[in-house]
């Protein structure tokens, strides 16, 4: 399978799972990438698959913000811790389905410290995929949410709605 | 969304665009004067922000009659109570000023570089409450039409940047940042603020590319394409210490403005007991001209009658006003 080879051949040169050259790994792109990887890995395409997604997700937990939660990238800046962002702790969370331990716990928690305090949509979409990943119930007051987001925000609000109902579509 | 991605290498077009000004020719002069700055006592986000604004724009003889002017909020986060993100009121007012003063057109834009949804940002920021028929006036720059715009003489490792054609369109942009302290660039003012005219459509959430080539240096490449922008600084209630999102309310009780954003900053670090002259964006941006007190001319109050001296992180002390 040249076209993998030449994949993962670029991640292993990327270390991590950053998804352009030169850049650093973040999280959302790790956590994507981790979701992606394991729906090759269903279809036994490449050996180094469980590999690379245990690297991906070891990376998210060392990016654990000192809050549970996960920020963009950085858990400190000059000293300061960073604080974590719902959308970012919910996409971290669904790529780390299955994974257990206190740091998962402790992410768990800010997710739903997140969740109850939550104004955006598309957050709270992240959050209810994330927490529903690991069996945790997703109450969230819709009036509670401002609702401007387009195409993209509705469609991932059906994404987790479909998962709240059992069907969690990433990880089919 | 058509996006135009048409490659500008010329400067005669940019010129033509009204995106390159004077800044893109290298400043030989050490000790020319800047462009005026405002600096206005303003106790809280009351009415008299409406006449305020109109003020600042006479003191600058700002003919904007005919114009689109577009205004640059900074939003940051999903807060109204807290000091993050510029205060929609005086956005307002600036809106209702610009138009009184005969624009034909003006918009608020924003790009913000941590959270995408952009619009249910400004709700919860309390734009919607405060701007009648805000969403027909806001253009979220992560998603508009966008072109890309070659960095003639770049201070950072970029080349070009793709930039929103709301903002590369308008005859006026208006920076409109709050007085913060910033943990990287040792100050977030009018000149960070264009960090949110960077597309998240193109370089992502948050916009790491700017990070990775030198905050810095990106803040002066920014600079030199939009050197003429207008600079509005909210510092009625600033930030200090962690800033930009995890500082402390600071009420400084000022509203700053000018025509140079590169004077502007420097008269805002002063206010907060910052030297610009250890504030290395300002430095890429001045070049050689000089940053010296005496060489901004000022209108209204003095900056020694309203400096507060903001807190900093202790690694950044180093940043300080001399004394």
């Amino acid at each position: 399978m040249d076209a993998g080879r030449g994949f993962f051949g670029r991640l292993h040169e990327l270390r991590r799972l950053g998804l352009v050259p030169g850049t650093a790994a973040w999280v959302a792109p790790t956590a994507v990438s981790v979701l992606a990887l394991e729906k090759m890995e269903k279809s036994g395409s490449h050996a180094d698959l469980p590999k690379r997604i245990q690297e991906g997700r070891s990376f998210l937990l060392a990016r654990r913000c000192r809050d549970g939660g996960w920020n963009h990238g950085s858990t400190r800046a000059l000293g300061y811790d960073s604080e974590s962002y719902p959308e970012t702790t919910g996409i971290a969370l669904l790529a780390l389905h299955g994974t257990a331990g206190p740091e998962v716990t402790k992410g768990l928690e800010r997710g739903e410290q997140h969740l109850a305090a939550c104004q955006s949509s598309e957050a709270a979409s992240w959050l209810r995929l994330g927490l529903g990943a690991h069996g945790r119930p997703t109450p969230v007051a819709d009036s509670a949410l401002t609702m401007h987001g387009g195409v993209m925000e509705i469609a991932l609000a059906a994404l987790a709605g479909a998962a709240q109902a059992g069907r969690n579509p990433f990880l089919v | 969304m058509k996006l135009t991605r048409r490659s500008w290498t010329k400067t005669a077009g940019l010129v033509a665009a009204g995106v390159v000004g004077a800044s893109c020719a290298k400043p030989t002069r050490v000790t020319q004067p800047w462009a005026p700055v405002s600096i206005y006592r303003a106790a809280s986000y009351s009415e008299e922000l409406y006449d305020l604004v109109r003020r600042i724009i006479a003191d600058h003889a700002l003919d904007v009659r005919g114009k689109r002017v577009v205004l640059k909020p900074n939003l940051v986060e999903f807060d109204a109570h807290t000091v993050i993100n510029t205060n929609p009121k005086l956005v307002h007012a600036a809106f209702e000023a610009f138009r009184a003063a005969g624009a034909a057109e003006v918009r608020i834009a924003e790009g913000p570089g941590h959270r995408r949804v952009t619009l249910d940002l400004a709700d919860a920021g309390g734009y919607f409450a405060t701007v009648p028929k805000f969403e027909n006036v806001f253009t979220d720059l992560n998603l508009d039409e966008i072109t890309r715009v070659a960095l003639v003489r770049p201070q950072s490792r970029l080349e070009s940047l793709f930039l929103p054609n709301t903002v590369l369109g308008c005859d006026l942009l208006v920076s409109m940042p709050k007085l913060k302290t910033h943990h990287w660039a040792g100050a977030t003012l009018s000149m960070k603020n264009l960090f949110g005219l960077v597309p998240g459509g193109v370089y992502g959430w948050p916009k790491n590319v700017l990070h990775w080539a030198g905050i810095p240096e990106c803040i002066a490449d920014l600079h030199s394409l939009f050197p003429k922008a207008f600079a509005i600084v909210d510092g009625i209630v600033g930030m200090e210490g962690n800033g930009p999102i995890q500082g402390t309310p600071r009420n400084a009780g000022v509203v700053i403005a000018g025509a140079s954003p590169v004077a502007v900053d420097a008269t805002c670090c002063r206010i907060m007991g910052l030297d610009p002259a250890r504030i290395r964006y300002l430095q890429l941006a001045a070049g050689e001209q000089n940053l010296s007190e005496d060489l901004i001319p000022q209108h209204g109050e003095r900056i020694a009658s309203v400096a507060s001296r903001f807190a900093v992180l202790p690694g950044l002390e180093g940043l300080r006003l001399p004394g």
